[in-house]
Parts: C-alpha cells; structure tokens; sequence
C-alpha cells in the first residue's frame, strides 16, 4: 500500500530527503518522464547519436525513485517510476537494447519497482529482460555473459555480476528453479575467471580486444559492488558461508584498495557512466552491513557519507564526481545519482532509533 | 418405515422412464400430451402437467412451446433420477449406475457469487448434479484461504466423491487442496488454476479474451488504453487479463507502460464490496485518470467498470465520446435492451459451460478416465454502448 507514512526523521532521514529533493527539482523533466543527464543541458563529447538519453543512467534514476518511497512511503515517487520506465521504452523504442548490463541494471530496478508497487507492468519487464539477458551467455572465455550484442567474445563483470543479483532475486519472488541455477552458474564463472582468488578484489573484464587479456588495471569501485550484492543474494538462499565470505572479502578488498589513504573517500572515476560506480558500490555495501552488521564498512560508508554532505553545492544541493571537492557544472546525472544514493542508503541503515521516535 | 402413498404424478413418471428404458420412447420422439396422460392414467390435468414439469426439470424431456413435448437428445441417467425422484422403491434397481459413485454427494467450494459472476456457474453445476442424480454441497470461502481448507477438509471426511473449487482470490498453493491432488481425489478447478498445484481445470482463455477487448479498442482508433484491475499477482485469471491486455498491445506495435495499469483496488475482492472500499477505489480511479491521457479503459472485473464509469462521470467524462470502457461479465438480463445493444462492452463468460464441464470432469474422474489437462470454455465478445471511437 502507498500510504504516506510518517516517518520520524533522523540525521540521515534529513539528509536523503534534501538530496533526493533537490535532484528531482534540478533534473526530474515532468514534460517527458525522463530525467535530464546534463544540468545544464549541453552536448558532450561521450553523448552516443545512438544514446541520446542515457538509457542505464535512467535505470539507476528509477531505482533512485524506490528508495525514496522505501524511505516516506509517498506514492508520487511511484507513480513517477511508472512513468519513467514508460519513457524509457518510447524513447529507446523497446525495452531491450544490445548492452547485456544495461539491460540488467533497468531489470534489477523495474524488479524493486514491482516489490514496491505490485503493478504487473514492472514484474513484465524484468522478466522480459531477463528472457534477452539469457541469450547473452555463452562459450568464449569458458561460458559468462557477453558485455554487447555486437561484440559476443567480450565478458566482463558488469555483464554478469548484476545478472546474478537479477535470477537470485527472481528465483526468490517466482520460485523457478532454473533462475537460481543461472545465479550460481554466472557466480561460478565470476569466481573462476574475473575475481582475484588470493585478495577477492574484482577485475573488470577480458578478451576486450580479442586477445584474452584480463583488464587487471581497470580497478572500478562498482565491480566490487556488484560482486558483493550477488555473494550476498546467494547467501540469502542457499545460506552458505562461503557466499557470506566471498562478501566480505571483496567488500574488504575494496577498502583496502580504493578508498583514499588519507582520508578514506572513494575515488573520483571520471565523468559520463563512471559518475554512477560509487553509487553502485555503496547501494550493495549498505546491504552488506543491513545483513552482518559490519562496522568497518558502516564506518567507511558514514566517512563518505559526511564528506559527500560537505562537499555539496551550496546552491543547487547537487553531489559531484568527488565526493571531497565542490561540484563542476555542467553536472551529469550520473555523479548526482551517486551522492543521492549514498544518503539514501544511510537513511535505509540509520532508520530512527526506538528512543527518539516521537509519541504517536 | 411408514410405507408411503406415492403421488399421483410419480406413477406417470415412473411409467414414461420405464418407456424410455425399455426403448418405447427414444430420444427425440414425441411423448403424450397432457391431455393423453391424464385420460390414460385417469388422473386430473393437474397431476400430467407436474409430472412433465418433474420430468423437464429433470431433463429428461424437453418442452417446445406450441410443438408438444419430446424426450432429451441427451438423456440424463434413469436410475439416479428415479432414485432422487423417490421412485424405484425395489432396491436393486437402485445401485448407483454411474460407476466410481459412492455417496452421490458433489462438494462446490467458491469464494462468493452474484448476479455478474459465479451465479451461473451455480446454476449450472446445480443442474449437472441434479441431471446425474448427485447431491451437491455448497460452501463459500469468503474469499479466505482458511475457510477454503476447512471447506475442503470438511467435505472430503464428509464423504463427498468429488470436488469442484473456486480457489480464492491472490492464491498459488494451498496444502490441503495439494495433498487431495497427490491422493488422486477427484477435483476440478473453476475459474482459475493454481500454477503450484497439478489439478484439472476448467477455465476460460482469460488471456484471449482480454487480448480480444483490448484489440477492439485498438481497432476503434484507442492508442492509450488502460488496464483497470484488483491485484493480479496469483490469480491466474487476472494474470492472463493482464498479459493479454499486454500483448494485443505489443502485437500493434504500442508500449505497456506501467502508468497504463492501475491494479491495487480492492472494493471487488468477496465480501469488499462495500461503501468505504468504494470509496478508497474511487479515489485511486480519479488520481488515475487525471494522471495519464487514456482514452479508453479494460476493466477486469465488471464492479470496477461501474466505479471508473461513475468516476469519469464525475469528471465530466462522457462514456463512449470521451472515453471507452470495456469490462468482464455483466449481469445477466434476458430482457433485449431498449437501445439494442446492452449498456457495456463486455466479454462474456459460458458459466453454464464451465460447471457443466467441471460435473463431466469429476465424473470422468470417477470412472478412472484421468486427465490432468486445462479445458478452455469458448467466450463471446459482446459489443455494447460504452466503446467507441477515441475524440478527434
């Protein structure tokens, strides 16, 4: 039920209301039911002719829009998810498209869409990406999921990591057996191929170029992520400690090697999509800690989280690339996503505490 | 026992069953009239005429207005009748013939019924019981899973020799309906099937049917069209509503989008169907047309389509020149519309069929014939006066 509720605020509460306000005031666009990926709106040089509207930024865009109603329970967030992914397929003029983990990505939110909201349209459209997705394993590289339509040799671990997130978490809705052999199967080339087996940290692809080369220099902090939230859906089923562990290790990994010595904040990746790995990477830590409790990654989510809020623009509310230095406009969506999610899933881990909950 | 003095009428009925029995009357011949029985039995007119009317009700023989009276086609079973008539005193004439019978008692499990939906279907299976010479046990769930298992549990220690449910709304599984599967007890499902649970059921092709209302909107000009439903998740019948309003759309080429869907009304849902739940429904219908540009609304069930209809007239909103509404089941009025055409474009579902079907199922059961399959009954577009073209 969509029923406002209150919600005794707390810090965090505060803080994930103010930041989600003010990126829909700044980049929510009621004419198309689309968010707008540049604020302001100008041409840049990793604009695809072909992708004018940044099909995967929106994904995460509506999963943005279910924390929020996680958050306050108010129905306008939903009734706007329904309209963004409406906007989504006329715009991209079906629902699915040639990127395996952009396809995910948009499955993965219209599958926490159809949790909040139980309107059919959503449960439709993840399964009928996950029906595409399927196609995208295959035999190169000993079996995992191909990156892009186009280029079938490729794998890599945003192509396979969220698929398993996707057929776990469809598997616990549905109960088709087949859907939790797909997430383990996926897992097991992951670990065989794309996880250092020695530390945990997660690569990001290989056979880019055809010549069977692991990219062990592409160190991004949201492979870790999505590696951590599929170990961790795979614990939630088969309750087995070494999915817990396989967590933990890659969640540890990503401390040790990507957050600032000094300060502790995770890096600045760059513009376009790179704006939205951090984002990614704290949604599944925050999990992480929702199920063991871990204080050293609680510590380093609220370190960041406390850099983030200060770091903000002072006008518009709007987190930038860096989560410890001011914002350059024009902003992307995809780095204002990422500082929205942050508070977000602080909000989801600090709920307010019995004590300071107002008499009702 | 006291020995009882049958009626009159019962030795005419009595008489004519042995004339069909004895192959004296066939099926489709003429059989006296009421004036013959009542010079030949040398009874009033009275007394012939309710033993046509007891041999009709049984269907046994078919009355033609102004053409006499004749015996069925397709006759009912003789021996039963005669039992449940109270005829056939001589015991050995009365041993159940239809194989697998014990009891002779039918159990029917639905959440509700009424004038739109279910009456029919109660109707219908009364008769096939009837027809058969079987004793049917009626129970309402309310619509609460709970009450269904205790129905069920109940009737099967109550002996009965089949099963027919209705299983309520928002259900995949139920152990109790589970566990009488696996023990090969006759059931038969009505209206929906339970994707957890292998079981007979005799259904209508829900999905064809909405993709038949949504393409006739399609084909009167409609681009954006709705769908207006209670929750669909576990009910088979409202999930292939759904996935058939969702293809006829994608067939042509238009998007389901889920602003299109407003599925969390619960004013139709057994014993719901109050003023503060109409109400709550209503107030989501209006936020929901005002929120998109729909010109046209399939409804799943036909109280919602009453709701949006008083909804958009609230609003202004002229049915069919602002906007269409096609719904599911309407009540049934033998009366012809004075308009010609009745007041909603609907899809009408065979009830009558349906529980004939399901009694035929159960006693197929009986006879060891198994057949774990879903049988489709036909369903009839009915055009009415609330679908037409979208406004230029």
């Amino acid at each position: 039920m969509s029923v406002p509720l209150r919600v005794p605020t707390t810090l965090t509460t505060d803080r994930a209301q103010q930041a989600f306000d003010d990126l829909m005031l700044h980049y929510w666009d009621e004419p198309t039911g689309l968010f707008k990926i540049r604020v302001p709106v100008v041409h840049a040089e990793h604009d695809l002719p072909s992708d004018p509207f940044h099909y995967w930024w929106q994904a995460h865009a509506l999963d943005s829009l279910i924390d929020a109603f996680r958050r306050d329970g108010n129905a306008l967030h939903l009734q706007r998810a329904a309209r963004l992914l409406g906007s989504i397929q006329m715009q991209n003029a079906s629902l699915t498209n040639d990127y395996y983990d952009d396809m995910e990505w948009l499955a993965l939110a219209a599958l926490r869409a159809w949790d909040a909201s139980q309107n059919p349209v959503f449960k439709h459209a993840a399964l009928t990406l996950w029906a595409d997705i399927q196609g995208g394993w295959n035999e190169h590289c000993g079996g995992g999921i191909a990156w892009r339509k186009p280029q079938l040799d490729y794998k890599n671990t945003p192509a396979n990591a969220p698929a398993v997130i996707l057929a776990a978490r469809l598997y616990t809705r549905f109960g088709d057996a087949s859907d939790l052999a797909w997430a383990q199967r996926i897992f097991g080339w992951l670990e065989a191929h794309l996880i250092n087996p020695v530390s945990g940290f997660v690569w990001d692809g290989m056979n880019r170029l055809g010549d069977a080369t692991t990219d062990r220099d592409w160190t991004f902090t949201y492979c870790q992520g999505v590696v951590v939230g599929a170990a961790l859906e795979l614990h939630h089923i088969t309750e087995k400690p070494e999915y817990l562990a396989a967590a933990h290790r890659t969640a540890g990994a990503a401390l040790t090697q990507l957050a600032d010595p000094v300060t502790q904040v995770m890096p600045d990746e760059g513009g376009g999509d790179a704006g939205l790995f951090k984002g990614i990477l704290v949604r599944y830590l925050a999990q992480l800690v929702q199920v063991t409790g871990n204080e050293s990654i609680r510590r380093w989510l609220t370190t960041n989280a406390n850099a983030a809020w200060t770091y903000r623009d002072a006008a518009s509310g709007l987190s930038g690339r860096s989560w410890q230095a001011l914002p350059q406009f024009p902003l992307e969506l995809t780095a204002a996503l990422s500082g929205v999610m942050l508070f977000e899933q602080m909000a989801a881990l600090n709920p307010a505490p019995e004590d300071l909950r107002p008499d009702s | 026992m006291l020995s009882v003095t049958p009626h009159l009428y019962e030795r005419i009925v009595a008489s004519m069953l042995d004339d069909i029995k004895a192959g004296r009357l066939r099926p489709g011949d003429r059989v006296p009239s009421e004036h013959a029985l009542a010079q030949s039995f040398e009874v009033s007119r009275i007394t012939s005429r309710r033993a046509l009317e007891v041999l009709a009700q049984a269907s046994v023989v078919k009355r033609a207005q102004g053409r006499g009276t004749f015996v069925v086609d397709d006759l009912p079973d003789l021996a039963r009748i005669g039992v449940g008539l109270g005829i056939n005193p001589d015991l050995a004439e009365a041993v159940p013939t239809v194989p697998g019978v014990r009891s002779g008692l039918i159990g029917l499990v639905l959440p509700d019924f009424n004038d739109s939906y279910g009456l029919q279907l109660v109707y219908s299976v009364e008769q096939s019981c009837t027809q058969k010479g079987l004793d049917l046990i009626l129970k309402r769930t309310y619509g609460l899973r709970e009450n269904e298992e205790r129905a069920i549990a109940g009737l099967v220690a109550r002996g009965v020799d089949g099963l027919i449910v209705f299983p309520v709304h928002g259900e995949h599984y139920n152990p109790v309906l589970l566990k009488i599967v696996l023990d090969k007890f006759p059931l038969v499902l009505v209206d929906r099937y339970l994707k957890g649970i292998p079981a007979q059921a005799v259904v209508t092709d829900n999905h064809a049917a909405a993709a038949a209302l949504t393409e006739h909107l399609i084909d009167l000009g409609h681009r954006e069209i709705a769908f207006v439903s209670p929750p669909v998740e576990n009910t088979s019948a409202l999930e292939e509503r759904f996935a058939g309003w969702s293809s006829a759309l994608s067939k042509h080429g238009l998007l389901s989008r889920p602003e299109l869907v407003l599925s969390n009304l619960i004013s139709t849902l057994p014993t719901q169907f109050r003023p503060d739940n109409i109400a709550a429904d209503q107030t989501l219908l209006e936020a929901f047309v005002r929120s998109m540009d729909a010109t046209a609304f399939v409804c799943a069930e036909y109280n919602l389509a009453l709701e949006l209809g008083s909804t958009l007239q609230a609003l202004g909103k002229r049915i069919p020149n602002d906007m269409s509404v096609a719904c599911f089941d309407v009540p049934h009025v033998p009366l012809t519309s004075p308009h010609g055409l009745p007041d909603l474009t609907h899809i009408h579902q065979n009830e009558l069929e349906m529980g004939r079907l399901a009694v035929e199922q159960i006693l197929a059961r009986l006879r060891g014939e198994s057949d774990a399959t879903r049988r489709h009954v036909a369903f009839e577009l009915v055009q009415g006066r609330s679908t037409g073209s979208p406004p230029a």
